[in-house]
């Protein structure tokens, strides 16, 4: 799967749980910049995330992803390494 | 002439009950007056009386849940024209209903605190509430002989002799804390950069106070016990539950163990906890045997934590807020006064405070 395939579904889970229309995501977009990304709604992103490509990531790694670019670099990783 | 009994709430929480006894089967000639069912409600057994004489058919089963306004049974003069179900409603007047002189949970409970049914007649209790307002009354007073001779039983039946093991659960809803609450601050405390510096999830400090709180619980033992039988208990372990919003109901998660944790296995294990109720995959034991607990609004708004409340069990909650505006960290510990001294607490709160600060 390539980078704006994955960036595509990162996004519109993004955008779908956080209830984002016209706001503009990308890889710069951290958790200081959406009001809603809190430690609980972070899990739920995770977990959809997760979810969706049937990857797995560790608590240590989960708690340091702090943007749509790091969440969408890992799922790269994780997904070439399959 | 039909003549239908119908169940009418009892009281707010009584919507629905359950049908404990059916006294006359299909098609028996009943007298007006005359018990035909029980049911029970969230607070006593009622009888349900017979408003008319007839042949009877219960329109209800045995162990049955029925809800306000179901017909119970229908009253008519034959067996045809019951059958035919010929409408004509007739509501119970509450005169009608005759109460059980005492409800079977207020025997249970009166016969733990040694109060016999004889002692219940004479005080006029029929129920768990009055018992319970009775039981509170006693405690200031002394007057009445039978107050007297209660508190000799309950003195003498309360003595410290039980095991921690043996303490049941009701009893321990009827033993008393002495709740106090004090406060300390922090000043210039800047979450973001106290998060960087301690690798927070989400400004969450709760594993930092959770890796404070159980080295001084090794020390300030007090706070981490519960008061019970007029003893003090005191856990061995120390396991710190901390309060969590999910889907508008409160969970208290408990991080184990935490004297035998560093850092980074509870901030771990904290964030297990977290996916665990987020993803409904929480447990019972994830929620048990909670020794101390921390409430923790830090990550939540900018607030002053003025009094949390004890959980069962425990001798001890801190809860911790931050005011943004003036950089203001608090920290306000409700103990059980039974359990721990106000010097105790205020010790305990400043060895937080230090440690936090460093």
């Amino acid at each position: 799967m390539s980078r704006d395939e994955i960036s595509k579904i990162v996004n519109d889970i993004f955008t779908g749980i956080f209830k984002l229309e016209n706001e503009v995501i990308s890889n710069e977009t951290n958790t200081d910049d959406v009001k809603n990304w809190d430690s609980l709604n972070h899990i739920i992103l995770i977990n959809a995330i997760e979810n969706e490509f049937k990857i797995k990531f560790p608590l240590g790694e989960m708690a340091d992803l702090r943007s749509i670019g790091d969440i969408i670099d890992s799922c790269m990783i994780k997904l070439e390494g399959e | 002439m039909i003549t239908k009994i119908i169940y009418e709430q009892q009281g707010v929480s009584d919507q629905e009950v359950e049908v404990i006894s059916l006294l006359f089967n299909d098609y028996d000639e009943v007298a007006e007056g005359d018990i035909i069912a029980e049911i029970e409600t969230s607070k006593t057994v009622v009888e349900i009386l017979a408003s008319s004489k007839g042949l009877i058919k219960n329109s209800v089963e045995l162990n049955s849940t029925i809800q306000a306004g179901d017909t119970i049974a229908i009253i008519g003069d034959s067996a045809e024209e019951i059958d035919g179900e010929t409408d004509k409603e007739v509501k119970l007047d509450v005169s009608e209903k005759i109460e059980k002189s005492i409800s079977a949970k207020a025997l249970k409970i009166a016969k733990s605190n040694n109060l016999t049914e004889d002692d219940l007649k004479k005080l006029n209790i029929t129920s768990v509430e009055e018992l319970n307002e009775h039981i509170k009354s006693d405690m200031s007073d002394n007057s009445s002989s039978l107050n007297q001779d209660f508190f000799a039983q309950y003195t003498e039946q309360s003595s410290p002799k039980n095991k921690l093991s043996e303490i049941e659960s009701l009893k321990l809803a009827q033993s008393k804390t002495l709740p106090c609450t004090c406060s300390i601050l922090i000043e210039d405390f800047c979450i973001e950069a106290f998060s960087k510096k301690h690798n927070l999830y989400f400004n969450n400090i709760f594993p930092v106070l959770a890796s404070i709180c159980s080295d001084e619980l090794m020390k300030y033992r007090n706070l981490n016990g519960f008061f019970h039988d007029n003893k003090k208990h005191i856990y061995e372990e120390v396991n710190i539950g901390f309060t969590l919003d999910a889907d508008e109901y409160l969970q208290v998660p408990v991080v184990h163990n935490c004297e035998k944790l560093n850092s980074e296995e509870l901030k771990n294990t904290f964030i297990e906890l977290l996916t665990a109720s987020i993803t409904g995959k929480m447990t019972i034991s994830m929620m048990s045997k909670p020794t101390f607990v921390i409430s923790d609004l830090s990550a939540v708004g900018d607030c002053f934590f003025h009094t949390p409340l004890l959980a069962p069990y425990t001798s001890a909650i801190l809860g911790t807020a931050i005011d943004k505006n003036t950089s203001r960290l608090s920290l306000t510990l409700t103990y059980d006064h039974q359990m721990s001294s106000g010097k105790e607490a205020l010790l305990f709160l400043e060895s937080i405070r230090t440690k936090l600060s460093i």
